[in-house]
């Protein structure tokens, strides 16, 4: 079944010629259409996305050499933005938005020939941990389908796992990757701040955000990864580091990794039948020969606030833009400039995203500033410090993904939903690179996630040690009631 | 703490009396709350901040072509003669 395919499996049958782009674009339409109502994507691009595909045949009868990613299907969030297609960023306020330019990781995609088949559902202005805030509804879980998907990269997780993409784009700004991508029983990469180019990338926290690849192999992350990123002159945090190619060392043995488990990340709080899955991948690590260290990070239980203060102070400034003048919503009803903007922001927003910009509002007021903002960002710096002081001493780090697995739909809300970053936002503060995958099910079938964390700029350690697991677990379907005979 | 959230909502452009936060109840009492869980002791040390460290890179400061001004018009909620139209400012 083309749909059960990973992105390398089908990137072989396309250049061999066993399947078309245009055949795998239409299973992937057929299954998108078949999906629909797990809420996935918020917008479908059919003939732009089977043009794409005729133009890669055309140019692969023609003999052209193609890149490995030519005719592969992909989902991309809907906060970034390709060119005359919507991009809503799951809200009101930009529900009738299209985007003017392409964002560099979209042309670079294109570059690739990629087929660019739809945007995907996700938590407004990709706050939130669930899925459940879009304003087009909540992309489910499809391992089960009254369970959340994860947020804010909601729909792109979705949508790999029910086998309606084979690979998708996300962001992360706290684990708006990790965490939908543990839910469903995927993998997905934030990659080191400042790898891949947020030009296009509607902001929310912008020293925090970073575009990442969703797909069900570590192979498919690292194909991508290493097609676009790279220095963009359009984004000013832009790495001009030289990066090591990812799939190029993806198949080296990891004798004598050292793996680091931070113990404040198997506290109390973690369900013992994530403890156990987590300890399973341990044992696995051992048997591929990899060394395990003990090491602890003691500002660990400061991390979760430092990046909620920090992101809130930071998307409040970046959501003042929306003001009804030049994009986005508009009020029906105002007498003066003033009464446009408030009126055109309170109805454009959800209350959940301008409780949030109260809160950013509240760090960065002159009376709080020194006490929350300003101490957030020396927190930042303590804890990186701390991180990296453990990174000199082991090449990656082993965490679970979260504590919890997927709630049901409608359980958590507001300040309980904090928790479900705990373990993702260590890598969002302090800039590195960090993977999820699938490590099991719980006892009610749901997807269990172990994390990995790297040095800044190691993602191609950190690819390779993430890979060799796979292999040794033999690969992460996609979800029961979405396989078919392969 | 008593939280001004009259104030904070003004500085933040938003209504409480309309709109999506007016169907909201308790918001003192949210914030609060959430204050108290957010917060970060005290440090110490004297640390620079991660940007100082880690400054950004910025392109240098030339001139280069931009969109089409008409690209750029096609959101807008109202426009006229290529400018948006909004409520008289002065």
């Amino acid at each position: 079944m083309i749909t059960n395919l990973t992105v390398h499996e089908l990137s072989e049958k396309l250049v061999s010629k066993e399947l078309t782009a245009t055949q795998v674009t239409q299973a992937f339409l057929d299954q998108i259409k078949a999906t629909n109502d797990n809420g996935a994507f918020i917008s479908v691009d059919v003939e732009g996305a089977l043009e794409q595909a005729k133009k890669v045949d055309e140019k692969r009868e023609k003999g052209e050499i193609l890149s490995p990613l030519a005719g592969i299907p992909i989902g991309i969030k809907d906060n970034i933005h390709i060119k005359d297609q919507l991009s809503t960023c799951g809200s009101k306020m930009l529900a009738t938005f299209r985007s003017p330019f392409d964002a560099t990781v979209v042309q670079r995609m294109k570059d690739q020939d990629m087929v660019l088949i739809g945007k995907t559902n996700m938590d407004e202005f990709a706050i939130g941990t669930t899925g459940e805030s879009s304003f087009f509804g909540p992309s489910k879980n499809p391992w089960n389908t009254q369970h959340v998907a994860g947020g804010s990269s909601s729909g792109s997780a979705t949508a790999v796992a029910e086998g309606a993409v084979p690979i998708a784009l996300g962001t992360d700004t706290g684990g708006s990757i990790r965490v939908p991508c543990a839910f469903c029983g995927i993998v997905g990469l934030k990659p080191t701040y400042g790898t891949l180019s947020r030009y296009g990338a509607v902001a929310m926290a912008s020293s925090l955000d970073q575009i990442g690849p969703m797909a069900r192999s570590v192979k498919d992350i690292a194909l991508l990864f290493d097609a676009i990123k790279g220095y963009d002159p359009k984004d000013a945090v832009s790495t001009q580091e030289e990066l090591t190619p990812s799939v190029e060392t993806i198949d080296q043995n990891i004798k004598g990794i050292k793996i680091g488990l931070p113990k404040e990340y198997f506290n109390h709080q973690l369900k013992p039948e994530i403890r156990e899955a987590v300890e399973q991948v341990i044992e696995t690590y051992k048997e591929l020969g990899a060394e395990m260290v003990e090491v602890s990070l003691p500002s660990a239980d400061q991390v979760l606030n430092c990046y909620y203060i920090i992101s809130s102070a930071e998307l409040s400034s970046n959501l003042a833009r929306y003001d009804g003048v030049r994009f986005g919503y508009r009020t029906e009803e105002y007498d003066d400039w003033e009464e446009l903007f408030i009126r055109s922001r309170s109805e454009g927003f959800s209350a959940s995203v301008q409780k949030r910009i109260l809160a950013g509002t509240y760090f960065l007021s002159a009376e709080q500033y020194e006490s929350y903002y300003q101490r957030a960002k020396q927190w930042q710096k303590k804890i990186s410090d701390e991180v990296t002081a453990v990174l000199d001493r082991c090449d990656v780090l082993l965490t679970p993904t979260t504590n919890f697995t997927a709630p049901q739909l409608g359980a958590k809300n507001g300040v309980e939903a904090l928790g479900l970053d705990f373990a993702t936002v260590t890598a969002s503060v302090t800039g590195i690179p960090a993977i999820s995958m699938p490590c099991g099910l719980s006892s009610q079938g749901l997807p269990l996630g172990v994390q990995l964390l790297g040095a800044k700029y190691g993602e191609d350690v950190l690819l390779r040690t993430a890979y060799q697991y796979e292999k040794a677990v033999g690969g992460f379907p996609v979800a029961p009631a979405y396989r078919g005979d392969k | 703490m008593r939280i001004h959230i009259e104030t904070l909502a003004e500085n933040a452009m938003l209504s409480l009396s309309h709109g999506e936060l007016a169907k909201e109840s308790n918001l003192e009492e949210y914030f609060e709350n959430l204050l108290e869980v957010v917060k970060l002791p005290e440090i110490q040390e004297d640390l620079p901040s991660l940007e100082e460290t880690q400054p950004m890179i910025l392109r240098p400061d030339e001139i280069q072509p931009s969109f089409p001004r008409d690209d750029m018009l096609k959101n807008a909620p109202q426009t006229q003669a290529g400018c948006y139209v909004v409520p008289k400012t002065v």
